[in-house]
């Protein structure tokens, strides 16, 4: 087993695709941080007259009273609550701190990098079929399960490496563009950063593991892909229909968004009152699911690879 | 089924029985017997479409058969295949490999696969003269050079038994007889090279034995010197009234087609002076007369004729 692994990650090491993969996500993550860099440049006084005036006019103008104040949002991360914001800061630009600021730049490519780690690890196996190299090899390594094994670990340490080189650089760019705009005295992380990033890599790794074996057990990539995105469709259009928290659970992209925010809160009115926000699953028992669904997927794409007649 | 192993293997390389194969509606290998011999270069032939790379994707367990046994090196096949696939090396139709990368490195993952020391690889591109070109990616390389990057791949592992499917297919006449020579030098230091072709005068020039196969069945197999022997000379006559050639030639006991103008004569004890006498002596005088030997072409045409195939089916079915 360790000699085709080894074979395997020699062959992954060496393919130009997933290098230049690799480079258009570094790219695309240092490019993120510069197009958000705006949101942790500090206010500058200009900026601070223009709020005042701002704030000034709409007192004048007596909209204070009803007036809702606003919410800075990005995205799906963190939020200037607008409880904090009061008097002229009701009208400034929000300013992000470190961890907010990465947080941010890797939220918004996360689901990017997740479609792209599922189609390194379908590429990855279904490139041999087409090229028929997965026929050679196996007139040197017959034993189909412990090939279909090691091209699966391999395609899965291809999506850790995509989700790896993602946050390296996106957090290498943050802290540079963080440190350039504010100095390093404010550069510090809050807790929940690390988990975030932990979540986003091993959300990877299960992706290009399933699009491996989805491979396998299809014999092509481009039917693993479709069949893929058509499931994940599938679910989330359930997903909009169902409310009930038993049905739900069902679902696998309420487990893949579970896996990604650490939980997955759903919205219920059994008794046709205002919906109300429940939780429906967390990170763990996600991860369980997950883990077991592409337990299923294997001993699928084992029995069904083993039954294939290759042709090419 | 024409059978002419004289003197009788001692071992043998590769024994398959009964085997059966369909791809949905069509029968690609119907009950096909075949040995090959232990040493020496076996060929197997038979028309396009006849099932000769579908028996090898049997024998290698890339395509599994519906029925039948397969014994390589003496192990059971598919299932005992890895044991053995050490000694076994194969190239199945035209070479496959990863086409963005370069002949070292496909040659490189290959030997990480089973174990093989680096600097093999270097050996083996040297041994095929590719050594020049180990840096050129796959997909930018002739024919010619795939199948030399094949035969080194096959050579990694240093094994006893070869089995090359279609290996000349696309090459001109130098690759051809580069590849000729590199099999026959092969089976000269003691391995078996089991080579499938339709390009029998090829074949002739470097088999020891050969298996005919036609329609997904075994037509004949044997020493090549044996099933030459064995199949009719005949007796090539022009003349100038042929159908009263035929009749003469007919009335003394031989068998006589008429092909295109010309006869064909056969008879268990052949004797062309005796032919041309007999002409004489009924005032017919050839203007060409030959005595053609069996070659393995006219031996493989005559096996794989439709008719022919048609009746052995029959008598298979019966």
């Amino acid at each position: 087993m360790m000699p085709l692994l080894r074979a395997e990650f020699l062959r992954l090491a060496s393919s130009r695709a997933f290098l230049i993969s690799l480079l258009a996500v570094a790219g695309l993550a240092a490019w993120l941080a510069g197009s958000f860099a705006n949101s942790v440049r500090p206010l500058s006084d200009a900026e601070r007259s223009e709020a005042v005036t701002d704030y000034n006019a709409w007192v004048a103008a007596g909209s204070e009273a009803e007036a809702r104040l606003p919410t800075a949002c990005a995205g799906d991360g963190p939020c200037i609550e607008a409880s904090d914001v009061t008097g002229p800061q009701m009208f400034e630009r929000p300013t992000f701190g470190f961890s907010e600021y990465v947080t941010n730049i890797v939220q918004q490519g996360r689901l990017l990098i997740l479609f792209l780690a599922l189609g390194v690890g379908a590429w990855f196996v279904g490139a041999e079929y087409l090229s028929g190299s997965l026929g050679t090899q196996l007139t040197f390594t017959p034993r189909r399960s412990r090939v279909l094994w090691s091209k699966a670990v391999a395609a899965a340490a291809a999506g850790f490496a995509l989700a790896a080189v993602w946050i390296a650089s996106a957090v290498t760019v943050c802290v540079l563009v963080f440190v350039a705009l504010r100095g390093s005295d404010e550069l510090t992380s809050n807790g929940s950063l690390g988990p975030m990033l932990l979540r986003i890599v091993v959300a990877c790794v299960l992706a290009a593991a399933v699009g491996a074996l989805v491979t396998f057990a299809l014999g092509g990539a481009r039917r693993a892909v479709v069949v893929v995105l058509l499931l994940a469709i599938g679910s989330e259009w359930l997903r909009e229909a169902l409310q009930n928290p038993w049905e739900l659970v069902t679902l696998p992209t309420v487990h893949i968004q579970a896996l990604l925010n650490g939980e997955y809160l759903g919205y219920w009115n059994p008794n046709k009152e205002l919906p109300e926000e429940y939780l429906v699953t967390t990170f763990w028992p996600s991860f369980g699911f997950l883990a077991a669904l592409l337990g299923v997927l294997a001993v699928v794409a084992v029995v069904s690879f083993r039954r294939q007649d290759i042709l090419k | 089924m024409i059978r002419q192993w004289n003197p009788e293997p001692a071992k043998w390389a590769i024994q398959v029985r009964g085997l059966h194969k369909r791809f949905r509606n069509v029968r690609a290998v119907a009950d096909l017997d075949l040995n090959v011999p232990l040493g020496g270069v076996h060929g197997l032939l038979g028309p396009n479409g006849s099932g000769k790379t579908t028996t090898i994707r049997m024998l290698l367990g890339l395509v599994r058969a519906d029925s039948g046994t397969m014994t390589i090196l003496g192990s059971d096949a598919p299932a005992r295949l890895p044991d053995v696939i050490d000694s076994v090396g194969a190239i199945v139709e035209s070479p496959r490999f990863g086409p963005n990368l370069s002949l070292e490195r496909n040659l490189e993952i290959l030997a990480t696969a089973v174990g093989a020391p680096r600097r093999r690889v270097t050996e083996v591109l040297l041994e095929v003269g590719l050594a020049g070109r180990a840096d050129s990616l796959f997909r930018t390389c002739s024919l010619g050079m795939k199948q030399r990057l094949a035969i080194a791949a096959t050579l990694l592992k240093q094994p006893q038994l070869l089995i090359f499917d279609e290996p000349t297919n696309g090459l001109d006449p130098a690759g051809i007889h580069e590849i000729r020579e590199t099999m026959r030098a092969l089976a000269d230091a003691g391995r078996t090279v089991l080579v499938s072709s339709h390009l029998l005068s090829e074949v002739q020039l470097i088999a020891d034995s050969v298996s005919i196969i036609g329609r997904g069945r075994i037509l004949a197999e044997g020493h090549l010197g044996s099933l030459l022997t064995a199949a009719e000379a005949h007796v090539v006559v022009e003349v100038a009234d042929p159908v009263r050639a035929h009749e003469v030639l007919r009335q003394r006991g031989y068998r006589v087609e008429v092909v295109g103008g010309r006869l064909d004569v056969r008879s268990d004890d052949l004797d062309a002076a005796a032919v041309a006498r007999a002409l004489g002596e009924a005032d017919l005088w050839p203007t060409h007369l030959s005595h053609e030997q069996a070659s393995l072409e006219s031996v493989f045409l005559e096996l794989t004729r439709p008719e022919h195939l048609t009746a052995t089916q029959g008598r298979g079915a019966a």
